[in-house]
């Protein structure tokens, strides 16, 4: 039932759209591209819960921030259009990297444990972006009201450009995930075993989190950077109580995202006032809820109730 | 202890207090010169190199060497057992040679005569304790079928075969009924044989397991021992870090005792006499172990 939310075919989509009363085109293909979002954060999300390092993408998010003002004051200084998305965007990706790096670095130096390093390198490149944005609003450069949308997401006063190019740079994400699924399955499981048969487990690490980066720079406009790490953890932890087999739990992580997506992406074009990367969230959440509860493989209350595995004496 | 000791035979008690400066003497190291040596007693064909050979390999983690200027060869197509008190380094030396642990300098570490990038596919390796995520969303069979990634190559799906090559590694070690179980709903000794034939199903030259009959059932303990027997039969080189000499003795060819440096290497009977036993264990030897050494003591 979640599989056939899965995007790509847009036609019939476009038609399902429309019979949902979604007359106006820009409208349409931003909820498609929510859709699209919801599924490459949901897939590619899956393999950052699976090897706990969901917190990466929290810091992740939030360092995008100065990457997104700074793009802004550079394209506003040679006179362009600040708003123009791919600059804004490639600005976002970079400084999330610069995150990354410095996460890698600390960890190399072996003075920070993991969890503060995250926190650190969140805190100190948030903090760079909310100075920048102030910065921006004082000296009034023209309209900055529209890099609000960066924080909280907005699905309405989105245009058809930056729909495509979400939906474009989600699709490459989950294209990527699919291509590399054997090999990020046995790295997240058994990575000692993963370097014994040969695989450069740094370059695939390093790769992943180029991934993470590309679907969180994706998502700002539309969920929002403080929002983006729950569409990467929800539908991947939500999907988990489904079923104990690995592909089929990452089938159902984009099911649930591309449908939290959609639905939330609806509502939000019917209210604009109400934040959409909120609204996105809430029905993942929604859906997780409802998984924990009733999930098949770990729910709570599996209707199935399986008899437990007779185990061996030892 | 002195109601112990009419049942020991005499050799064995003077070994005992044997003092810590006699152990050099005792030494054969591979290539060495020491006195009654038994070195290097199944010299490997000069045409084909060994399917693992060591040389200078030291360890330490901070100031204390785990492993001290190691040197060794080990024969082709044996069941070949390494043995040595807790914090020997037998663990360590596995996994140093794999790669897993950093070595210090520049030891040779050879494995059929090539570096180990070169031959990776001819080499299986099961740790100690799997670090793994027992509640990670997999099932038997895609655990076993993940012994077969690296040869299946990028971008390639898993075929048919692929999953029928796991279902027979795991009709092998007894597993195959419970081929679609989440892997946390196993008890250790089946996680030991799923493990096992994710191994197995490697196809390799050289096995090297990290003890494997650490806390099974005796079931698993029994199907182990088969499967290894039948390893070593199809011609392939299995080395097991072994705690228990008893078994040791009665099945496996070749032994390495060692103690941060390889004390003695050869066959069973040679290596595990109740002195080098002692002399490996510091003099500590349990009861159990002399027991095992006794009956060759003998003769």
């Amino acid at each position: 039932m979640f599989a056939t939310a899965t995007p790509p075919a847009p036609h019939p989509l476009t038609t399902a759209l429309d019979w949902l009363a979604l007359g106006d085109h820009n409208t349409q293909i931003a909820v498609l591209g929510a859709g699209c979002l919801g599924a490459a954060t949901g897939l590619v999300g899956t393999f950052l819960v699976l090897r706990r390092r969901a917190l990466m993408a929290d810091t992740l998010g939030h360092s995008t921030l100065p990457g997104i003002g700074l793009a802004f004051v550079l394209l506003a200084a040679i006179g362009a259009a600040p708003r123009s998305q791919p600059v804004l965007l490639l600005g976002a990706a970079m400084a999330a990297m610069l995150a990354a790096g410095l996460v890698a670095i600390m960890q190399r130096l072996r003075r920070v444990r993991e969890d503060a390093a995250l926190a650190i390198t969140l805190g100190c490149l948030f903090g760079l972006g909310l100075v920048v944005l102030g910065v921006i609003q004082q000296l009034g450069t023209g309209n900055a009201t529209g890099l609000d949308d960066f924080l909280d997401g907005s699905i309405a006063t989105m245009r058809v450009n930056d729909a495509w190019l979400m939906a474009g740079l989600a699709l490459l994400a989950a294209s990527a995930t699919i291509a590399l699924f054997k090999e990020f399955t046995l790295m997240a499981f058994d990575p000692e075993q993963a370097r014994l048969q040969g695989l450069p487990v740094r370059r695939l690490e390093a790769v992943q989190l180029v991934l993470v980066v590309l679907v969180t720079v994706a998502g700002l406009r539309a969920v929002g950077l403080i929002l983006i790490i729950a569409m990467l953890v929800i539908p991947a932890a939500a999907a988990r109580f489904w079923s104990n087999h690995l592909p089929r739990v990452a089938a159902f992580a984009t099911g649930i995202g591309a449908l939290s997506g959609i639905v939330g992406a609806w509502i939000s074009a019917q209210a604009s006032r109400l934040p959409a990367g909120a609204l996105i969230v809430l029905v993942a959440s929604s859906v997780f809820g409802l998984s924990l509860c009733f999930g098949s493989a770990r729910g709570i209350w599996r209707r199935t109730a399986r008899s437990s595995p007779t185990l061996e004496v030892i | 202890m002195h109601s112990r000791a009419p049942s020991i035979d005499l050799p064995v008690q003077p070994a005992r207090p044997a003092p810590r400066g006699n152990r050099e003497s005792v030494q054969p190291i591979v290539g060495g010169q020491v006195g009654a040596a038994i070195t290097n007693p199944m010299p490997s064909d000069p045409i084909t190199p060994p399917p693992l050979r060591v040389s200078g390999l030291t360890l330490a983690y901070g100031d204390e060497r785990v492993l001290d200027d190691i040197q060794l060869e080990l024969p082709t197509s044996q069941l070949i057992a390494i043995v040595g008190p807790n914090g020997a380094g037998k663990s360590s030396l596995l996994r140093s040679v794999l790669g897993l642990a950093q070595s210090q300098g520049n030891p040779v570490v050879e494995f059929f005569g090539q570096r180990l990038t070169e031959v990776r596919r001819r080499i299986a390796f099961m740790p100690q304790r799997e670090r793994v995520d027992w509640n990670f969303p997999t099932r038997v069979v895609d655990v076993v079928t993940m012994g077969l990634y690296g040869e299946i190559g990028w971008l390639r799906r898993i075929r048919g075969h692929h999953r029928n090559a796991a279902l027979a590694a795991l009709e092998r070690v007894g597993m195959a009924e419970l081929a679609t179980r989440q892997i946390g709903e196993l008890s250790g000794g089946q996680q030991k044989r799923v493990f096992l034939a994710r191994t197995l199903v490697q196809g390799a030259d050289l096995f090297l397991l990290d003890e494997p009959f650490a806390g099974v059932d005796a079931r698993s303990e029994e199907i182990i021992a088969r499967e290894l027997q039948a390893l070593r039969d199809a011609g392939s080189t299995v080395a097991v870090v072994h705690h228990d000499l008893t078994a040791v003795r009665r099945s496996f060819d070749y032994c390495v005792l060692l103690n941060r440096r390889v004390l003695a290497a050869g066959p069973v009977a040679e290596v595990l006499t109740a002195e080098r036993v002692a002399d490996a264990y510091d003099g500590v030897v349990p009861l159990a172990l002399l027991d095992a050494t006794r009956p060759e003591t003998i003769d």
